[in-house]
């Protein structure tokens, strides 16, 4: 088993089109570290660079201590599982996981034991003898874990294996990779565009925006404490509220939204964090949860607003209430089980002691909570 | 109900129509619109091959064309009982062979550069695949006169170039059957090339990748993936490709002059053709040309059924 080093690694396209920009990233050995992003933003290249797929045009990588930047992909002791399972499709399963053993030459015997019980792991073992074409997507993308699992690589690379299967399924395999995780106690990165994936598999995850690392933490790191907006607003369904405004002073300070929306006293902790952007045009983030009906909870200082709702979505455990408000839409997410009307009239209290201040002019995170 | 409808508000316009598509059902109205083509498919193919089955029982000839009449299994008889069938059969498989081998190799080996990333890409598909627009008898009196063994091209590169002595192309059978074939090489690799071509073109990229992780070397690569997966694409293309090639008058007729030197030059069709329309044995010819059709028959099914080319890949 192996860490993964990347320093200043870079991706440059001919014609200058940059995929990836300085990306400094240390892997832990036996780590599951997360890349997400919306399409585009360079976490597939960041992990077909790992692979050897796609050609590092500026930085270092090491896999363990070794430098690995011209080391061809069969050679860096890797295994990757694709989103469309990339299986041979003339193979049958047990072909398909002992070509890469075959290739090694490996001896029969050991051949067998490996994918048998690779199989007997993923629960594929009566499927040894059917094509890919025979399977469901499911099955496919087990086989194409199998196939990486037999290798016993330093590290395992997924390029979002998940994104061709059903909702259910989805759920089902992304367990079964984390129970895979613990059981073979291997580095792991895993590419993926959906952040709920991030969340509940990741050790660690990287938030990518064009090509750029925006933040790397924890889960709840990143849920609590986003470093800029762009990490607060991908991180969390639905996305958090941001409101267009500044802050001004009065008798004490206070969030002013744009046209003369909202009004918002700031909470007594916030004062000297953000004292010093009186004035400034700033933006300010809330949650869904932290937007909840007035009667389930008040605070010391008055934060409630009557508001029209929308849109009403009811989910069963909550409800998700839509409002209009000067600069933008505000989401709401309430626990009770309320199934108010379009047009109808709510008094909403804003937890502004949990609210984000970002900064306008660079969109970092001036204040959290 | 839109029939219902029209027929209770338009029953007078009804009545002054030819026919009404809506009274029919929708089974019939299909079947009178496939009658013109039923037509002009029973007039060139069925019952031109019928009555190719009846003359093949017949001694029909230029001594007999008008009061001929049927005389049983004697012209398969002669078919089989003569040397020229064998030693035209003969020559009919290795023109098939030799000419299929050339186009499959030199047509998927074109498609694995066309395949790739490529300076003048375009330019080059477009310049590969003319000889096929080109009219089959333009090219074959081209190439007839690129034989000539005194002015031809060929025979002037020879010189020149390769300072050996000239060929002499289409005066000796050896030669005039090889020149045959270079001209049905030439002609017939640009269709394989591109059935290659959309071949690869639709094998996912990810296998490679999946194969490059997996340790394959570009042979083992070829061998366990492009392979595999073109083989579907080709074995459909190779069965048309071969009937096409054992068919094929034009190229033979054309470039030999009709089979010379002394008849040496014939595939089975062209020396159908010579005995139909030269000699004039339509009989004859017409047992001649069950044959052929027998053959290509029982061959085409094994060859598609024991390749399994109508099983999907993915």
């Amino acid at each position: 088993m192996a860490g993964v080093r990347l320093v200043n690694v870079s991706k440059t396209y001919e014609g200058g089109v940059s995929a990836a920009r300085d990306i400094n990233l240390t892997v832990e050995d036996k780590e599951f570290l997360v890349l997400v992003g919306p399409s585009g933003c360079g976490k597939t290249t960041v992990l077909r660079m790992i692979a050897g797929l796609e050609e590092i045009t500026g930085g270092e990588l090491y896999i363990g201590d070794q430098l690995m930047n011209d080391v061809a992909p069969k050679d860096r002791d890797i295994a990757m599982v694709f989103q469309n399972y990339a299986l041979y499709p003339h193979m049958t399963v047990y072909d398909n996981m002992a070509f890469g053993l075959k290739l090694r030459k490996y001896s029969k015997e050991e051949i067998r034991e490996r994918v048998t019980e690779a199989a007997e792991i993923l629960g594929i073992k009566e499927y040894l003898d059917r094509k890919p074409k025979a399977l469901s997507g499911g099955q496919r993308q087990r086989v194409a874990l199998g196939r990486a699992i037999v290798r016993k690589p330093k590290v395992f690379l997924f390029d979002e294996p998940l994104s061709n299967l059903d909702a259910k399924m989805r759920v089902q395999m992304r367990a079964e990779i984390s129970k895979l995780h613990a059981r073979l106690d291997a580095t792991m990165i895993y590419v993926t565009h959906d952040q709920v994936e991030g969340m509940t598999m990741g050790d660690r995850i990287v938030v990518m925006k064009s090509g750029v690392i925006q933040q790397v933490g924890s889960p709840l790191e990143l849920y609590n404490k986003p470093a800029n907006r762009f990490v607060a607003g991908f991180i969390g369904t639905p996305a958090m509220n941001f409101f267009d405004g500044r802050i001004v002073k009065g008798e004490r300070l206070y969030f002013e939204e744009k046209g003369g929306g909202l009004r918002f006293e700031v909470p007594a902790e916030y004062e000297k964090k953000i004292g010093g952007i009186i004035g400034k045009e700033i933006f300010l983030g809330i949650r869904p949860e932290h937007i909840v009906l007035a009667q389930t909870k008040s605070g010391e200082f008055d934060a409630s607003r009557k508001l029209k709702v929308e849109i009403s979505e009811p989910m069963g455990n909550e409800v998700f209430l839509y409002f209009q408000s000067g600069s933008g839409q505000i989401v709401s997410r309430v626990t009770t089980s309320v199934d108010p009307r379009p047009g109808t009239e709510l008094e909403m209290y804003f937890d502004t002691k949990r609210a984000h201040f970002f900064s306008k002019e660079n969109e970092e995170t001036i204040a959290v909570s | 109900m839109a029939f219902n409808r029209n027929k209770m508000t338009q029953p007078q316009e009804r009545k002054t129509r030819f026919f009404d598509s809506e009274s029919l059902s929708p089974n019939t109205f299909a079947y009178i619109l496939m009658i013109p083509a039923a037509i002009v498919m029973f007039g060139v193919v069925v019952y031109p091959f019928f009555y190719n089955v009846v003359l093949s029982f017949s001694n029909m000839s230029l001594r007999h064309f008008r009061d001929w009449h049927l005389i049983g299994f004697r012209q398969y008889i002669e078919v089989f009982r003569g040397q020229v069938f064998y030693t035209v059969f003969l020559k009919t498989l290795v023109w098939t062979f030799v000419n299929i081998f050339f186009h499959v190799t030199i047509g998927v080996s074109l498609a694995l550069v066309l395949n790739r990333k490529l300076f003048g890409k375009a330019a080059l598909r477009t310049l590969l695949i003319l000889p096929w627009a080109i009219p089959q008898v333009i090219v074959a009196l081209t190439w007839r006169s690129m034989f000539n063994y005194e002015y031809g091209a060929i025979n002037l590169f020879i010189a020149r170039y390769l300072q050996m002595a000239p060929v002499e192309w289409l005066g000796k059978p050896l030669e005039a059957f090889s020149a045959c074939i270079i001209t049905n090489i030439w002609l017939g690799f640009p269709f394989m090339m591109t059935i290659a071509l959309g071949g690869l073109q639709s094998i996912p990229q990810e296998l490679y990748e999946a194969a490059d992780i997996d340790g394959a070397s570009a042979w083992q690569k070829f061998w366990s993936v492009t392979y595999p997966l073109l083989k579907p694409v080709m074995i459909p293309a190779i069965t048309l490709g071969i009937i096409w090639t054992f068919n094929n008058v034009n190229i033979i007729w054309l470039v030999s002059n009709g089979g010379e030197p002394s008849d040496q030059t014939h595939i089975l069709v062209s020396y159908v053709y010579k005995a139909a329309f030269n000699l004039y044995r339509y009989g004859y010819a017409a047992a001649l040309s069950m044959v052929i059709f027998a053959i290509l028959l029982i061959f085409s099914l094994v060859f598609l059924k024991r390749t399994k080319a109508s099983e999907a890949a993915y």
